[in-house]
């Protein structure tokens, strides 16, 4: 019925024989009060317009049989409101180069963000500080990523309290892309460094060259000297750039065995000279490079020695040239001379970027 | 007393996001001086161009900037309210300088002179005015109808190039504003957006035409209408009732209130904003409304607690079920919303209270819906979305994100208000257990009337 009235109303009562409207139980009831004479098109109209006060009147509920698993309860407290709509304000755009402390502080104090901020959070979290935004969502926030796909990355795999993982954690862990695999990880080594070695150097043998690199560069966060015997093995890698990782890991560690054999060699081929007065230092590659080297990560060749010098100076921490010759960052790297000179400020940057030193980063800039 | 509005409570009253943005670069206690707050207001000297005197009454949130800006409240206010939420230790409680507490008495003693002003006039010569006012309509009515059972004839199949300024649905609201009949006239001009928005439009479009005839045959015959209807009808045509004209008629009704939410509709013509209380003994639902054109510098002339509740009489304007209303004085301390008044927890027996509601005045097209341990449902990630209660009866959402409404829940029973319009609810805040009333952020809406 409801169509013959749209449909008359469509084509129009020109066009068309007027026929009777037809009516069901209480449009029929009213129809009987409309004056004979009325024009049909008001007819039309009026009960157009009762009918649809009439459904929505007898609007009705529908039958729903699904229910979502609640969150479960939060093991974290929940920050203070001044906090709430501090990280609320950076996350709508003010203020936003503060977000990173906010973030860092709210997961020190080992709270979490109120249920009402996390859909923001969980939109609007830029990627560099999701795996840290992460830890601030709670069981809540762990639970809404299970609505929308685009949240997919705060889907934590919690580490329990004693440090072990849960069943979805594990699962993560053994089948999960390499993101995740790689969050999993930092959090692990976060929390329990020997048992993020101990689960790296489980599936070690299996993992591709890139995602060996990848996951070894996770452990420059809580490196111990217990870490020296994995990174020890993985210098006879078969990917350069595995060992050259292992080898500036290495060099880290003050007691590391590596450590000395590195400095010694390269002690041996940086020499202090006086040329016209004034201090220089001349590098001199050697004349057989040993086959050893390679276990740094060099690729050793007679053709191109030069090119091994360059790559082993590149793995001596720059403050080590401070304490030998005694000089300051500028004035060893204007010191350098001789045909070194013209590589050595971009062998020594490359020194500095893997060592994060802040001193020669300004002395090179 | 320490203020404890919310983020998104600030927001509210700003006229615009750009004011929130400004206010938010003066949240810092160095744009500051001479700070302080009394259990009515809080105050300080911001330094702008000049050093402006701001200050804000917290009973009312009216504010006071001696800056040039015409946007009430200017960003130095809301800054000020910035300030206090997120360094309350920068403003300290102090008694207020003379400065704030003129301005306070100033404004206490005119809202109640507002309140005290008897109602009437020279009641004889404003009724001869209605007469000739209603002579106008009738005539306006007749060619009306004649203009509808037209629409009819020819098919409604057509409409769809009917857009713009020279459509057939704005000459015909040009026709109704001259009879003085502009409610009536708006609706007309809404209809323009109906033909070919969706599958279902000649349904919806006729439905629509269709209560406005009904609305038409109302008016001629009004004296067989009770009072209170007739009221209806004449407000749905757009006879405004003055200010005293409510004040003497409406139904005066003083309650603990509880300002459960607010949404903006936009269109070209008029920003609408919409606000729902709800009495906290009387269990009364009200609707707040407020007007402006966009891009007025002056945004809503009256800011309300949202979220929040407080003891205060509002008359409602005459009608057969009434519902909007205005506030005629707040009075006490804004406190959070611990307790919702006793409320349904099935979602059936909400919906007979709006059949229940429709058979008194059948033009209402909002209400207020406040229901009892209620679950959110989110479908296809986020596309659908339902309010579910514990018999597995739910009903749709509007379209939108829901996502706060859901994190609240967290899958659990919450309760929640929201405002239904005979096919979807608008979620406007909710209630977990054991927690306050939080308010929901909704966008701001083009309006959607069918």
């Amino acid at each position: 019925m409801k169509d013959h009235l749209v449909g008359t109303a469509l084509r129009g009562t020109r066009q068309q024989d007027r026929v009777e409207l037809p009516m069901a139980a209480p449009l029929s009831a009213l129809f009987k009060y409309l004056p004979s004479e009325m024009a049909y098109e008001r007819k039309l109209l009026l009960l157009a317009g009762v009918r649809e006060i009439y459904e929505m009147a007898g609007a009705a509920s529908i039958f729903l049989d699904i229910a979502d698993k609640p969150a479960p309860p939060e093991k974290l407290a929940e920050c203070s409101p001044e906090l709430a709509l501090m990280i609320r304000l950076m996350l709508e755009g003010s203020f936003t180069e503060c977000l990173p402390e906010a973030v860092e502080q709210l997961q020190h104090k080992g709270q979490r963000l109120p249920p009402a901020l996390l859909p923001l959070a969980l939109t609007a979290t830029p990627e560099a500080l999701q795996p840290a935004m992460r830890w601030l969502l709670g069981e809540r926030g762990a639970w809404l990523t299970r609505f929308l796909s685009a949240w997919s990355w705060a889907r934590i795999a919690t580490i329990n309290e004693d440090g072990t993982l849960t069943p979805e954690a594990e699962a993560t862990w053994r089948e999960g892309t390499v993101k995740e695999r790689l969050d999993l990880l930092r959090r692990l080594r976060f929390r329990d460094p020997a048992q993020a070695r101990r689960r790296l150097q489980e599936v070690w043998s299996r993992e591709k060259a890139d995602v060996r690199l990848q996951f070894l560069t996770l452990l420059s966060s809580g490196l111990s000297a217990d870490d020296e015997d994995f990174l020890e093995d993985a210098l006879s890698d078969r990917s350069p750039q595995v060992r050259r990782m292992a080898t500036s890991l290495l060099m880290t560690l003050p007691d590391s065995r590596c450590r000395p054999e590195l400095l010694a060699e390269a002690d041996c081929l940086i020499q202090q000279e006086e040329q016209e007065g004034r201090i220089v230092f001349v590098a001199n590659p050697p004349a057989e490079v040993p086959q050893q080297w390679q276990r740094y990560g060099i690729a050793v060749s007679s053709g191109l020695r030069h090119i091994c010098l360059q790559q082993l100076i590149s793995l001596v921490p720059p403050a080590h040239w401070e304490q030998r010759f005694h000089v300051s960052p500028a004035a060893f790297l204007q010191g350098a001379a001789g045909t070194w000179a013209e590589v050595a400020l971009e062998t020594l940057y490359k020194a500095t970027r893997l060592y994060h030193d802040e001193a020669w980063a300004l002395a090179l800039w | 007393m320490s203020l404890t509005l919310t983020f998104s409570e600030i927001r509210a009253l700003a006229p615009d996001e750009k004011a929130v943005n400004a206010a938010r670069k003066l949240a810092g206690p160095s744009h500051w001086q001479e700070t302080g707050q009394c259990p009515s207001a809080v105050w300080g000297l911001c330094q702008g161009s000049a050093l402006y005197q701001v200050c804000v009454n917290t009973a009312t949130m009216t504010t006071r900037c001696t800056c040039p800006s015409r946007k009430v409240p200017c960003k130095h206010s809301l800054g000020l309210l910035f300030l206090v939420v997120m360094e309350p230790e920068a403003v300290p409680s102090a008694e207020p300088p003379a400065w704030v507490s003129d301005w306070l008495a100033r404004t206490a003693a005119r809202s109640k002179e507002r309140a005290d002003t008897p109602p009437g006039g020279n009641t004889e010569r404003a009724g001869k005015r209605q007469q000739q006012r209603l002579q106008r309509i009738t005539r306006g009515l007749n060619q009306l109808d004649l203009w509808l059972n037209d629409l009819i004839k020819n098919g409604l199949a057509d409409l769809q190039q009917e857009r713009g300024v020279t459509s057939l649905w704005a000459r015909e609201a040009a026709l109704l504003e001259d009879a003085q009949a502009p409610a009536l006239a708006a609706q007309i001009r809404s209809l323009e957006t109906i033909p070919g928005s969706a599958d279902d439009w000649p349904e919806r479009l006729l439905a629509r035409l269709g209560r406005i005839a009904l609305l038409s045959e109302a008016f001629y015959h009004l004296e067989q209408l009770d009072s209170g209807l007739q009221e209806d009808v004449l407000q749905a045509l757009g006879l405004p009732l003055r200010a005293e004209q409510v004040d003497a008629r409406g139904e005066w009704v003083s309650d603990t209130w509880q300002f459960l939410g607010q949404y903006v509709e936009e269109d070209k013509k008029l920003i609408t904003q919409r606000t729902w209380l709800l009495g906290r003994q009387t269990g009364r639902r009200a609707l707040l409304l407020q007007f402006c054109v966009p891009q007025a510098a002056q945004a809503f002339a009256e800011n309300y607690p949202l979220g929040r509740q407080q003891r205060a009489t509002l008359v409602f304007w005459p009608s057969a079920a009434p519902q909007r209303a205005r506030l005629l004085e707040r009075e006490g301390e804004i406190t959070a919303i611990r307790t919702l008044p006793p409320a349904t927890t099935c979602l059936n027996e909400a919906l007979a209270e709006v059949a229940a509601a429709l058979a008194r005045q059948p033009w209402q097209e909002r209400f207020l819906l406040l229901l009892h341990d209620v679950t959110p449902i989110c479908l296809e990630e986020g596309l659908r979305w339902f309010l579910r209660d514990s018999h597995g009866h739910a009903l749709p959402l509007r379209k939108g994100g829901h996502w706060q409404l859901l994190a609240i829940s967290g899958g659990q029973a919450i309760d929640c208000a929201g405002e239904w319009d005979g096919y979807t609810l608008l979620p406007l805040g909710a209630m977990a257990p054991s927690e306050n009333y939080q308010l929901l952020e909704i966008p701001r809406v083009r309006p959607f009337r069918f």
